[in-house]
């Protein structure tokens, strides 16, 4: 997410600055996808195990929360649009279009993690259910934000020198310009980043700080050690830009020219020194935790009589929560819209799947250039579709469902936590073989090839195969009601027939 | 099906019109074939979940016929338009026919969808969760409790408040006021007596969930119905609609409640 995120508004900056875009910057898409899957488990997890904090503050900004779907859908086309050839000035628009959108999408999430712990400021709710609330309020949300955002800065700058490293490792011939430039990045941002850090340690709220300044051994010893290695990283990145600078002399680069303090011909460093330290490039000074996850305090929280969902005594109903409502349009009306496109498209990224292999096994087998390259053409069309629209709607869904139904969303996920997770180990394999089978299709042989494609189409089908459990589970949940058992409700009376349907109509 | 549809796509983008013509067909049958497939799947999937209910899918559910007409129809003009590409005019294929295939496909999903949810209400998880974002279980406690006392949301001193919070909790995550199943003008012939009677009553129409709470909550939302709601539909139907027979309010009410 750093990668992607830091790496766009370097890109952009680069191409506004008129010096091209950063050397990676066709990775970004698949970045974008990679971050977009990572970032699933997160989502699932903060459901499961903070709901009542993380629904609550998304209905009280839905309208905002749910407009990341859509923002994201259009960075992500952006993405792969400025790459088109011989377009520098629209392609420099898109990249700007990009990291805005990226950006715009980080300052909403940040606005949520600042609501989820101010609960003191829900009642607002009251005042307008539509779901616009915003918490400009929190003296630490632009600390916060600017940490994120510079963090991933630093983080993009540095894997850009990882990325000429590993490419020279690989003989694809060296790129020390791109190696320095990353790593004089990654410490100026590091250092600025220190600075925004400290200015967000000083506006959390006096008791939340101190955990860090000695309160808390926990939090002490965490804030220490994250301060210490950006240290080490610091000076580590300045040596290494230093040992580069002596290792080749660039004719265009005046501080290294024939007048550099070591000889030209001194016998090169094997790649940066320690490089084995940009894997862990992205330990950043911590965060502070949410402040929920301290056991005492957090404990100590749940017993404040100002907090609103807090029940003592009877066991807490299920009218937990707010519901967001949008002038003249009803929940059900926006998880059809989004549903539907996805429903659609998904059912495409599993038949097409299907369809695309089984076609190249045909062109194959009849030897037929034409089709093959027919079907070769397609897997892009296939993979803009799907995997953009597809994916990001599918994530959509879950937005949408949470805004309209938390607590429906809820006991979905607390039941079937699990069959998610499933799915998403589906979904990582689904999205990585459909990455192989597109950009390596003239690199692999023939039949590793049609293996992935088969994996895709596979992976693909049992993803459905989950999701189907749960979707008809909703209709019939059978021995479920009385049992409880996650088997009794993923395999629900009404489980089979629905698969059988949904993979004819693939 | 869905995957021939978009295969139309590579048939489209095919330059050579032998390979054109190959690929319109061959993503044709994959249209067609999955279809009759499906037929089969469907009726399954309809039985055994209407078995599952007790044969109740679908019963009272007046308002989902449009539903079932478009699927049909759907159904047939993507088998339709298919089977012609298939066996007679695969030159025919352009990309107004692909958009219009494609576009049908996805008119056919939506209503396929919508089928399947609206067989859910009024639950959102059958016999366990109302869409009302009350669990069944839950019911008899909060009716004899109260709703607006077991409520976390909802403002409990001034009860036109008391009454928008409900409003937003048990009625609009299906309805709205001013849009898409407007509660103004569904509700505009009650008087306030009227729509307490509607709101006790419409546990029992299969496909709207029980009012959650004691009579005073009731009392509390029908007064918020039909003294705000129904001034914000721009109607006054509430007060001349007090001479009406409750018992005919009572059909109306659920003949115009979806």
């Amino acid at each position: 997410m750093n990668i992607a995120l830091g790496g766009s508004i370097l890109n952009a900056a680069g191409r506004l600055r008129k010096k091209g875009p950063i050397p990676a910057a066709a990775n970004l898409p698949t970045t974008i996808a990679l971050a977009v899957n990572l970032g699933v488990p997160p989502l699932l997890f903060v459901q499961v195990l903070f709901g009542q904090f993380f629904y609550t503050s998304s209905v009280l900004m839905a309208s905002y929360w749910l407009a990341v779907v859509p923002i994201l859908i259009l960075a992500y086309y952006a993405a792969y649009i400025m790459q088109r050839k011989g377009r520098p000035a629209a392609n420099a628009a898109w990249s700007v279009v990009s990291a805005v959108l990226l950006l715009a999408i980080a300052f909403i999430y940040v606005n949520n993690m600042s609501l989820m712990l101010r609960y003191q400021n829900w009642p607002g709710y009251f005042a307008d259910k539509r779901g616009l609330m915003l918490d400009l309020s929190d003296p630490s949300l632009f600390p916060r934000f600017f940490h994120f955002v510079i963090g991933s800065l630093a983080v993009a700058s540095i894997s850009w020198s990882a990325w000429a490293h590993f490419r020279e490792r690989r003989g694809k011939g060296a790129d020390d310009h791109a190696k320095k430039t990353g790593l004089k990045l990654f410490w100026i941002f590091t250092s600025i980043q220190m600075l925004v850090g400290l200015l967000w340690l000083v506006s959390l709220p006096k008791e939340t700080m101190r955990l860090f300044m000695g309160g808390s051994a926990y939090a002490t010893i965490l804030l220490a050690c994250g301060v210490l290695m950006a240290i080490g990283l610091l000076a580590h990145a300045i040596m290494g830009k230093f040992k580069i600078a002596a290792r080749h002399p660039r004719p265009d680069d005046h501080r290294n020219g024939p007048h550099s303090r070591r000889p030209a011909n001194e016998r090169p460093v094997q790649g940066i020194q320690g490089c084995g330290l940009e894997s862990r490039a992205s330990v950043r000074p911590p965060r502070p935790l949410p402040r929920d996850l301290r056991g005492r305090h957090s404990r100590d929280r749940l017993d404040d009589k100002k907090s609103p969902w807090v029940r003592r005594g009877k066991r807490r109903l299920e009218v937990n929560y707010p519901a967001w409502v949008i002038d003249g349009v009803d929940g059900g009306l926006i998880i059809a819209i989004v549903s539907i496109i996805h429903v659609y498209i998904a059912h495409f990224a599993v038949g097409g799947g299907i369809f695309l292999v089984v076609t190249e096994t045909i062109a194959r087998r009849r030897k037929d250039a034409a089709l093959l390259a027919s079907v070769k053409g397609f897997t892009k069309f296939f993979l803009l579709l799907t995997m953009v629209a597809g994916g990001m709607t599918g994530v959509g869904i879950w937005f949408t469902i949470a805004l309209v139904q938390p607590a429906g969303t809820s006991a979905l996920i607390h039941q079937f936590v699990f069959g998610w997770a499933t799915e998403w180990v589906f979904f990582i394999v689904e999205i990585s073989a459909l990455l192989f089978y597109h950009y390596l299709w003239d690199k692999l042989e023939a039949r590793t090839h049609l293996a992935i494609g088969w994996i895709y189409a596979a992976a693909a089908w049992l993803s459905l195969a989950v999701i189907d459990g749960i979707l008809s589970f909703m209709l019939t949940p059978g021995k479920w009601l009385a049992s409880g058992s996650f088997w009794d409700g993923l395999f629900n009376p009404g489980y089979l027939p629905s698969l059988a349907f949904r993979t004819a109509s693939l | 099906m869905i995957a021939g549809l978009f295969g139309l796509v590579a048939a489209l983008r095919a330059k050579d019109l032998k390979l054109r013509r190959f690929l319109a067909r061959y993503a044709s049958s994959w249209i067609v074939l999955p279809m009759l497939l499906m037929l089969g799947a469907g009726w399954w999937y309809f039985s055994v979940s209407n078995a599952e209910l007790k044969g109740e899918m679908f019963k009272g559910f007046w308002f989902i016929q449009g539903y079932w007409t478009a699927l049909l129809i759907l159904s047939i003009a993507l088998f339709a338009g298919g089977l012609a590409l298939l066996i007679r005019l695969p030159g025919a294929l352009s990309p107004a026919v692909a958009g219009v295939l494609i576009a049908v496909g996805l008119g056919w999903m939506g209503s396929f969808e919508f089928l399947r949810e609206m067989a859910r209400k009024p639950y959102v998880v059958r016999g366990y969760l109302y869409s009302s974002s009350v669990l069944a279980k839950d019911l008899p406690r909060i009716d004899a409790e109260g709703w607006i006392k077991n409520a976390v949301w909802v403002r409990k001193l001034s009860k036109p408040d008391s009454g928008e919070d409900m409003l937003a909790s048990q009625c609009l995550p299906c309805h709205t006021v001013g849009g898409r199943r407007d509660l103004a003008k569904l509700t505009a012939s009650f008087d306030i007596h009227g729509m307490e009677e509607q709101l006790e009553a419409q546990g029992g129409s299969l496909y709207m969930p029980p009012f959650a709470g004691t009579a005073e909550d009731r009392e509390i939302l029908a007064n918020y119905i039909v003294r705000a709601v129904q001034k914000k539909g721009g109607t006054d139907a509430g007060s001349s609609a007090t001479e009406a027979n409750p018992a005919e309010e009572k059909r109306e009410g659920e003949k115009a409640s979806p």
